[in-house]
This record gives C-alpha cells, structure tokens and sequence, in this order.
C-alpha cells in the first residue's frame, strides 16, 4: 500500500471510529442538556464547550498532561487495561473525539429542543414508557439535527490539527494523518507531496458534505 | 369515578388547590385561561405532579404524595388529546394509530381501531401524514388515537380551541358520539359556554387553581354560587326542550309547560332533543296587563320565586312553565315593585333563544 493510500485510510477510519465513540454519549448528554435539570448541569455545559473556544493546542497540551505516561488518567488506563495512549494512533483518535464531541452535543441538543414536549408527554399517556418514547418519537423527530451533528463531528475529526498534534505527535506511519501530514510535508520541503494530500483532503470534504445533503434531501418527507 | 383530594401545586405566583370529585359522564372543567385548567390535566394525567394531595381513578391510588405514590403515565390508562391533537408528525394517520394500539388489548369490543376508526369517519386518512390533514381531520384522529389504546378516562383539553366555528359544528357530534357509544367517562376542558352545553352534564368551575362551583350544567349556569362564576359563566337560563316544528328559520320548542320560539339555524336537520338557553340579560320583564305589541317572539306570564341580589344588579328567578332567570338593575327592581309571589310577564326576542342540539 503506498503512503498516500495509507494516511487516507488511516484518517477516515480515525475520524469514523471517533465518530462512533463519541455518539452514544453525545447523543445521551444532548438529551439531559435539553431535557432534564441537574445540579451542575452549567458546569458540565461549559466544560463541553471548552474545546471549541481554547485554542487546539491548548485542548492538546491538557490532554497530554492528563493522558501522559505520568499523568492521573495516562497511569488509569496503565494499570487498568496495560495500554499507553500518547504518541500511539489510539491518541490520534482521543484527540479528534475531544475536539469534535461539543459540535455533537449542541447539534443533539438543539435538535432535542426542537422536538415538541407536548409529542412526548401525549405518547406516554398513550402507553409508551420513557424509553420507547425516546427511540419512537424523540429520536426520529430529531433524526436530521443527529444526522447533521455526526456528520458535523466526522467532518471536524477529518481535518483536526492541533490537539492531535501535542498528544500524538507526528510520527510517519503510526500517527500522521492528512492535515498532519500536509504540514509535515511542507516542513520538509515536499510541496508536492504535500498539495496530494490537500487534494485528497479537499476531497473527503466534499464527499461528505455532499453525502450528507443527499441523506438529509432523501429524509424529507 | 375521580377523586381528587387536597391537590396542591405551586408554581411561581400560581397555587392550585383542589378538592373534588368527579362522577358525571362527562364533566366540563371551565375557566378562563390561567385558572388552572391544563395544570389539572396534567396533574390528573400524571405529567405532573403536585405538591401535596392524592388522586384516584375509582379505588386505585394514581398519585399520593404523602405516600410517595405517582403511577407514570404510560400505566395510567388515561387518554390525553390537547388542543392542537399533537399529532406524531413522522407516523402516518395508521401509525399514530398503531402506536396507541401497543398498549391496550382493544382487538376485540367498543375499542378496537375498525369501530373506532369508523365512528369517527377516518378510515380513509390512514395512510395519509398529519401535515396534510385539515385540522378538523386532525382533532378527529387525536380523539380516534387516544380511543384506541382503551383508556378508563378520556381528558379532552380544549380540543376544539384551535378550530373555526365552522369546524367546531362538525366535530362536536363526533364528541357527542364518543360519549354516547363508550361507556367513558370524560373530563372535557373549555371556556365556551355553547360546547359545554352541547356535551356536559356536570360542570366545575375554575378560577386562579381554585374550584368554585361543581354541579350540574343547568344549574350552574342558572344559579352561579358568586358574582366570580357568574362572571366567568354568564348567567343563563339552561332547560331541556323538544322541538315540536318549525316554520321558516322560526323553531318552536316545548320547555316545561310553555312554549317557545327560537331561532333554528344552527340545529342540524331532524334534531329533536334540545337544550335551550336564554341568556337573563337579554330577558324583559312588564307587568302584567300591560298590552303594547312588542316585537318580542316570547311573551311568558309567570310568578317571582326569588330575588338575589348580586352588587349592582339583582337575578330574578321566575316560575313560567319552567325556570328562568333574569338580570335586572335595582332600579328597574324598584320601579315594577317585584318581590316574590308577584305575577310578572317575561319578553324574550326568538334570536335570544339559543337552541343547541343535544346529540
């Protein structure tokens, strides 16, 4: 496989597994955030909005301070499942979870707060308790804002730079991935190396904004 | 029957407090907007709970708070249709209905979706969406939907609010229909006088979370209990008549011993039974002997049963065959020396004689 091949690859299946992780709770916290009111529900918002309003490499450096060798949740997953993170592809794929899970969970919560109460509230007295209500009624009414929230943070994954950078570094072969790699490329000298991987990235780009219009254009009724 | 006793909530400014029972078959729960009337709903439903008090469904504890009860609502069997139908906007009319069905084992009997379906003339909407239905179409499947799953109470809040009035003519024997053929009893939430008229027996009145007055139609509408009631219901003369024909667009209607004449445009062909009400503002009160030609259709002699004087005016009941009432200033009291006992002619124009069929 030649190494164009492989960091294209490796990028679409980082951003898609990442995609994948961070679904379940994105969608769940969306939910709470439009749907429920808890003690501390402010802080966890802006914790999750962090990510979007520090610079990236900032998001990275934190990250690796708390997944390094000698960092608290870095010696966690030590002890607990023999795995190191920082500087692997497993850091590649926290890093662009970080950094994309806020688009999700406001794109789920806004797409939640569109979805009428009353629907909800008229399903329960029809019969339907809360979890049949939320995966026939909730979820299907808020199907295109999910949708959009994915393919959102699918998008945000493809092309992130910074927080992959300061934890996973770049390491050819094992951690570069098409944004990575464009710089890494440049930094070397290798301009037309580097405008291969900008095409290809251009590419995925349109790809996915265009599938996800067909999709959404496909669920009109 | 409903039984709800000591129910309190407090939201903000707004307490609601309310004892009472509810045994009619269909109850109507009348106020104006802010009195509490959607918070008891919902309360009832079991979409809210109170802060104190208990609610029952004949011997089954729905919500008590003292005892840490609250039944969710999905184990309530309560029907709910609100005002807008909230009708499930990615379901065809057949998957609302379905989704409803999951609940109940309404296969068999009065419930099930083909009898439901045709008494309230929708079979041929089931594979239509809810965005291309007209909103008449659209109550009709709300009420249909919340039928099928087989609820023990039906809670209708304000469900033709959002209709015309033209609308509204043709979804009240849909109504009517519905309390005729199921043996459910409802609790029917309005503040038009004219749909609880037309579907209610018993009545409770609410204003700012408190229940004022609870009993039958008539006799709330005849004898409000304070000047509040009388405000929000309007004074009327309710009584059960019999349309014995009409000429023109003139009905004549036999109320008691006497007989009257109204105006029969908004009965539907053929009806029969009736109930009749005159507003007591808009009766005239003469003595008798008196023998100018009025222009007044109705000219009933009767005696003064009672006087109740409510601040600036004075409700006169009168015995003419049947009940009515009247509203007077206590001027005019004055000047025809009423007082109980004394014979009295009444005058009440035709169109002030509201004729409303009774299904």
């Amino acid at each position: 496989m030649n190494e164009l091949t492989h960091v294209t690859l490796f990028t679409l299946g980082v951003a898609l597994l990442s995609t994948m992780l961070i679904l379940p709770p994105g969608v769940a916290l969306g939910w709470l955030l439009a749907r429920r009111s808890w003690p501390g529900k402010a802080v966890v918002e802006t914790l999750v909005a962090l990510p979007l309003v520090i610079p990236p490499v900032a998001t990275g450096l934190i990250l690796l301070k708390l997944f390094g060798r000698r960092g608290p949740l870095g010696l966690l997953v030590q002890n607990v499942f023999g795995v190191e993170i920082v500087f692997t592809w497993k850091a590649v794929v926290l890093a662009t979870a970080v950094m994309s899970f806020p688009l999700l969970v406001r794109s789920a919560r806004v797409a939640f707060e569109e979805v009428p109460p009353r629907l909800e509230a008229v399903a329960r007295t029809l019969g339907a308790g809360p979890w049949r209500v939320f995966f026939t009624i909730t979820a299907p009414l808020a199907q295109r804002g999910l949708f959009a929230g994915g393919v959102l943070a699918f998008a945000r994954a493809l092309g992130e730079f910074g927080a992959t950078v300061m934890i996973a570094g770049m390491i050819p072969g094992e951690t570069i991935t098409l944004s990575l790699g464009i710089y890494h490329e440049v930094q070397l000298g290798h301009d037309n190396a580097a405008f291969g991987l900008l095409g290809i990235s251009v590419a995925l780009a349109f790809g996915a904004v265009a599938l996800s219009e067909w999709l959404l254009r496909r669920k009109t009724p | 029957m409903l039984s709800l006793r000591g129910v309190r909530l407090k939201a903000g400014e707004f307490a609601l407090e309310i004892d009472a029972e509810f045994s009619g078959r269909v109850t109507g729960l009348f106020g104006v907007s802010g009195s509490g009337k959607s918070t008891l709903v919902e309360i009832i439903a079991g979409l809210r709970r109170p802060t104190a008090g208990q609610v029952m469904l004949g011997d089954e504890v729905l919500t008590d708070v003292a005892g840490g009860v609250h039944l969710p609502p999905e184990r309530r069997g309560i029907g709910f249709v609100p005002q807008d139908g909230a009708l499930f906007t990615h379901l065809s009319v057949e998957g609302n209905l379905k989704f409803a069905e999951k609940r109940g084992n309404a296969v068999e009997g009065l419930f099930r979706r083909a009898h439901v379906c045709a008494l309230l003339g929708i079979e041929s909407l089931l594979a239509c969406r809810p965005a291309t239905l007209s909103g008449g179409e659209r109550q009709r499947v709300a009420l249909a939907r919340a039928l099928v799953s087989a609820p023990r109470l039906l809670l209708l809040d304000e469900p033709l609010a959002a209709l015309d009035a033209a609308r509204k003519a043709t979804i009240l024997p849909y109504l009517q229909r519905i309390r005729d053929e199921f043996d459910l009893p409802m609790l029917y939430v309005s503040h038009v006088p004219q749909e609880m008229l037309a579907l209610c027996d018993d009545i409770a009145v609410l204003a700012e979370g408190r229940l004022l007055q609870h009993g039958p139609v008539e006799e709330v509408f005849r004898r409000p209990t304070s000047p509040v009631v009388a405000r929000i219901v309007g004074v009327e003369t309710v009584v059960p008549g019999r349309v014995l024909g009409g000429e023109g667009e003139l009905v004549a209607v036999s109320v008691g011993k006497a007989r009257l004449v109204g105006l029969g445009d908004q009965l539907p062909v053929g009806a029969s039974d009736v109930l009749v009400s005159i507003r007591a503002e808009d009766v005239l009160l003469v003595n008798t002997g008196s023998s100018a030609v009025v222009s007044a259709r109705n000219r009933l002699s009767g005696t003064v049963t009672a006087l109740v004087t409510e601040g600036a005016t004075v409700r006169v009941e009168l015995d003419c065959g049947f009940l009515l009432t009247a509203l007077l200033t206590r001027q005019a009291i004055a000047e025809l020396q009423l007082a109980p006992g004394r014979e009295i002619v009444a005058l009440v124009k035709a169109p002030s004689v509201h004729l409303i069929a009774r299904g």
